[in-house]
């Protein structure tokens, strides 16, 4: 119940700060942009795709609209996510308000969690704030939903762990810019770490916070996937949970 | 001086601490990169463990307080523990993708076996072992790897081993692999199939039907009567995707001139798409002569076209109306496109039958007539397969003098027009087949070569006579070669153009009648060598040839009429269950029913209107950050006013 107030007054107060809602408005610009240029380019194709018929049956929504914007909008995550986790802890230390919190009745697994439920919440609201782009396919095409969905939990799913490695890198420092830069670019070197070897058995490929989506936003979910991003975000949230623990006793 | 050296090696300690640790970061960068251990590696690795270890000798007494601390302790702890954790989470997803379990979650069921990989699995006899050869870590490797799960999972009679060729270079040059891209090998006995390129699901299922369909099927595709070419993959109106499909499916398509060869026998199933000019006579005596020994007709008839053969049809007991199908409802119309006249078929419109079984996905026709069963038809039995929704209609007026088309209850049919029937013949002396009159046919050759000369010249018909000069007379250009060429090409399927250029041709015709002489006396009058063999067109021939010597009749004959040919061309084949409404046919035709199902294939064409990019580009850019913007607006101005 306790991680659940923290999780209401961590979304109230973003809902209630200026910042939040920019972070919304940079993500909806951002993400508006790739469905809009990508749906119109998808359109041009198609209409020049009916003169050729080999093209015209290999053309589809799945494969060459929605599985490449799920994939573009990855990089957008990467990006939005440190903004909303920065200040999680490190505002807390700024105001000095940490003090107060350690010493609540409330464990620091709650702390931990209630704010990571908060963020995670909001990170949530802002994916419902893009449901006019798949409306608006509905309106003019016939979308596969599974591919639909699945792009979704795989953009939901990703999310939550950036915004819980955030989360962590928050709970080192007061600082919220040490607190915005390190995640990003450490999301940044998990994201392009499968380039330095894009065998899918390698390491590398394995470790890559984005080839973990490859197959969900195609509408095939993986337990392998799901067991990779639930690992992540349950590693930082316990390595969070340590450091704040570890105040208790400094 | 021992002790001044001491105290600054003390003093600088430090130093050799932070140069052991990046020796040691160094060292890790030297692993990664080279995986190996190289001169590099074992210099920087032991440069760290000296470094280091004279920092712990020097500064011991520091680091030994440092770690007593509590700080030390507990934060070690707390780093194992961190450490023990993503040890946990590391191994639950080794786990994980070892053991790995996929959903499905696309409502085309994409990654789930089609229904035709599954009849061509329940249809194998004996297990089959595949080889995959594949670069280990490959994308080929990693998808053939998920697709080739499914099938072993679904039959115990597949059986999958993946092959690295590089690392196992003996087995494969043992099978001559040489695709650096990657080879599956089927084997079933010693009977061994290759794949190489494609490794879908489509791909797969084919090769599998390959090996358990056994003999080659023998379609044959007429030719000869104006139809498009079952060769040309390029254009629209061509079929050669079809034919490349049915190809694939381990049938042999032969082009057939029934005119001059008459129908084989051997050919499983004849194929007539779009026929554009009247079959003669003799042909069409032909055509039922084959029926009634048992053969397997599809007969794909465009809207206005080859009026006899149409009324012929009425022999197999199936009406082919003089009309076009119009369907004005917006769910039976084509999105985007807004023409009844292309008209949409889905589950409600399928008649229960083999051939429309599993279809899940609608039907486009384009410019289709309607065809429908004339009940009491004696010695046919006759099967309604597909059909239109209520709100369509048979056109009749086509010309258009009626003004804009609408329904006309009582004159036209409205509502449920039938638009492909099957004709099976129970008894085939009811087709009642008689042996062609020769003299018949020359009449019906003359006044074809009067048609196409009257066509090609823009006069009336009645105008060409038989002492007609094509150039002086017909007013045509100065090649009349060409108008020579045409009309043997329109009614035999041979251009011998060059010939005549070239004046191989003895006495080329001069006038109307020299043609129809020509082509009426047959036999050697238009002999040309053409390479090898001398083309030569024998009507007299032709004409014995329609109905064999030896007609044997029998009960099992089946003639499918469909009112559009253009679902099956290279343009609408891809649309829906189109191809797989054609090969189904076909496959039911020839009794291969494990080949019968909805084949894994999609394409969505998308068209906006510029209202709809407004509209996307005003939400888009201008409402939704808008709105969230004006929130964070309020957000400052409220905790201003607070």
């Amino acid at each position: 119940m306790n991680m659940l107030h923290i999780a209401w007054r961590e979304l109230r107060a973003i809902l209630q700060s200026a910042m939040g809602w920019l972070v919304l408005a940079g993500f909806l610009l951002l993400t508006g942009f790739f469905w809009h240029r990508m749906l119109l380019f998808y359109v041009e194709q198609s209409t020049n795709m009916v003169f050729n018929p080999y093209g015209a049956a290999n053309m589809n929504l799945s494969d060459h609209f929605l599985v490449p914007y799920f994939e573009n909008t990855q990089i957008v995550l990467v990006m939005i996510c440190p903004a909303l986790s920065m200040r999680l802890f490190s505002e807390e230390y700024k105001q000095r308000t940490m003090e107060l919190l350690l010493s609540s009745p409330i464990s620091t697994a709650e702390i931990v969690l209630g704010k990571w439920l908060g963020a995670t919440g909001f990170y949530a609201f802002m994916l419902l704030c893009t449901a006019h782009y798949p409306a608006s396919l509905y309106y003019w095409g016939n979308p596969e939903p599974g591919v639909l969905m699945g792009g979704y939990l795989g953009m939901l799913v990703m999310g939550a762990a950036l915004i819980a490695m955030g989360l962590f890198f928050s709970a080192m420092t007061n600082n919220q810019v040490v607190a915005l830069v390190l995640p990003f670019t450490t999301g940044l070197v998990l994201f392009v770490l499968w380039w330095w070897d894009d065998n899918p058995e390698s390491i590398a490929y394995k470790m890559a916070i984005s080839t973990h989506l490859q197959d969900l936003v195609r509408g095939q979910l993986r337990m392998s996937d799901l067991v990779y991003y639930a690992g992540f975000t349950s590693v930082f949230l316990f390595a969070a949970h340590q450091r704040i623990e570890s105040l208790r006793w400094r | 001086m021992n002790n001044k050296l001491f105290d600054t090696l003390l003093r600088w300690s430090w130093v050799f601490g932070v140069l052991g640790f990046l020796s040691l970061v160094v060292t890790a960068s030297l692993v990664f990169v080279f995986r190996e251990q190289t001169q590099y590696v074992t210099g920087f690795g032991t440069a760290t463990i000296v470094l280091l270890i004279a920092y712990v000798a020097l500064d011991r007494e520091r680091l030994g307080d440092a770690m007593s601390s509590r700080g030390f302790i507990y934060g070690s702890g707390s780093t194992l523990m961190v450490i023990m954790a993503t040890g946990i989470a590391v191994f639950g997803y080794v786990l994980a993708d070892q053991h790995d379990e996929t959903w499905d979650l696309t409502q085309s069921k994409q990654f789930t076996l089609s229904d035709q990989s599954k009849s061509a699995l329940d249809a194998l006899e004996q297990p089959v072992e595949i080889l995959a050869f594949f670069q280990d870590g490959s994308q080929n490797q990693r998808e053939f790897r998920d697709l080739s799960r499914r099938y072993e999972d679904y039959s115990k009679r597949i059986s999958v081993r993946f092959i690295d060729p590089l690392a196992k270079p003996l087995q494969a040059e043992r099978h001559k692999i040489t695709n650096a891209y990657g080879t599956v090998l089927l084997r079933v006995g010693d009977d061994e199939r290759r794949m190489e390129g494609k490794f879908d699901e489509d791909a797969l299922t084919r090769e599998l039907l390959l090996m358990s369909a056994g003999a080659e099927h023998k379609i044959c595709w007429s030719l000869g009567h104006g139809e498009p070419d079952p060769d040309d993959e390029q254009t629209q109106r061509g079929f050669g995707n079809i034919v490349l499909k049915l190809e694939d499916l381990n049938y042999q398509v032969d082009k057939t001139f029934v005119m001059t060869g008459g129908i084989d026998r051997n050919c499983e199933v004849l194929v007539v798409a779009n026929p554009i000019i009247e079959w003669f006579p003799f042909e069409r005596e032909s055509l039922a002569a084959y029926v009634a020994e048992g053969g397997q007709v599809l007969m794909m008839l465009d809207v206005e076209m080859v009026p006899e053969l149409s009324e012929e049809m009425a022999r197999y007991g199936v009406q082919v109306g003089n009309d076009l199908v119009l369907d004005a409802s917006p769910e039976n119309m084509l999105s985007g496109v807004q023409d009844p006249s292309m008209v949409v078929l889905s589950g409600d419109n399928f008649f229960p039958h083999p051939i429309t079984k599993n279809m899940s996905a609608a039907i486009v026709l384009g410019l289709a007539r309607s065809v429908g069963p004339i009940p009491g038809t004696e010695g046919v039995a006759l099967m309604n397969v597909l059909e239109t929704g209520d709100q369509a209609w048979a056109e009749t007026d086509l010309s258009g003098k009626d003004g804009e088309p609408a329904p006309n209850p009582g004159v036209e049919t409205i509502g449920k027009v039938p638009v492909m029937v099957v004709s099976e013949v129970k008894d085939p002396a009811a087709l009642e087949v008689a042996r062609p009159d020769t003299g018949e046919e020359e009449k019906a050759i003359a006044n074809r070569v009067r048609e196409l000369l009257s066509y090609r010249y823009g006069v009336e018909a009645s105008a060409v006579k038989r002492t007609s000069r094509l150039v002086e007379d017909l007013k045509g250009d100065d090649d009349d070669l060409i108008a020579i060429d045409e009309a043997l090409t329109q009614l035999f399927g041979v251009s011998i153009y060059g010939e005549l250029q070239e004046g191989k041709v003895p006495d080329p015709p001069k006038t109307v009648g020299d043609i129809i002489d020509r082509v009426v006396e047959g036999k050697g009058r238009f002999a040309v060598n053409t390479g090898a063999d001398p083309t030569q067109i024998d009507l007299d021939g032709a004409v014995a040839k329609a109905v064999p010597e030896d007609f044997a009749p029998k009960a099992g004959g089946r003639i499918v009429v469909v009112g559009d040919s253009d679902f099956a061309n290279n343009q609408l084949m891809k649309w829906g269950n189109n191809k797989d409404l054609f090969l189904n046919t076909i496959a039911w035709m020839v009794d291969e029913e494990e080949q019968i199902g909805e084949r894994p294939e999609a394409g969505d064409s998308l068209e906006i209107s510029v209202l709809g990019t407004l509209t996307l580009f005003l939400i888009t850019f201008i409402l939704a950050p808008g709105a969230s913007l004006m929130f964070a607006l309020i957000a400052v101005l409220r905790r201003r006013w607070l």
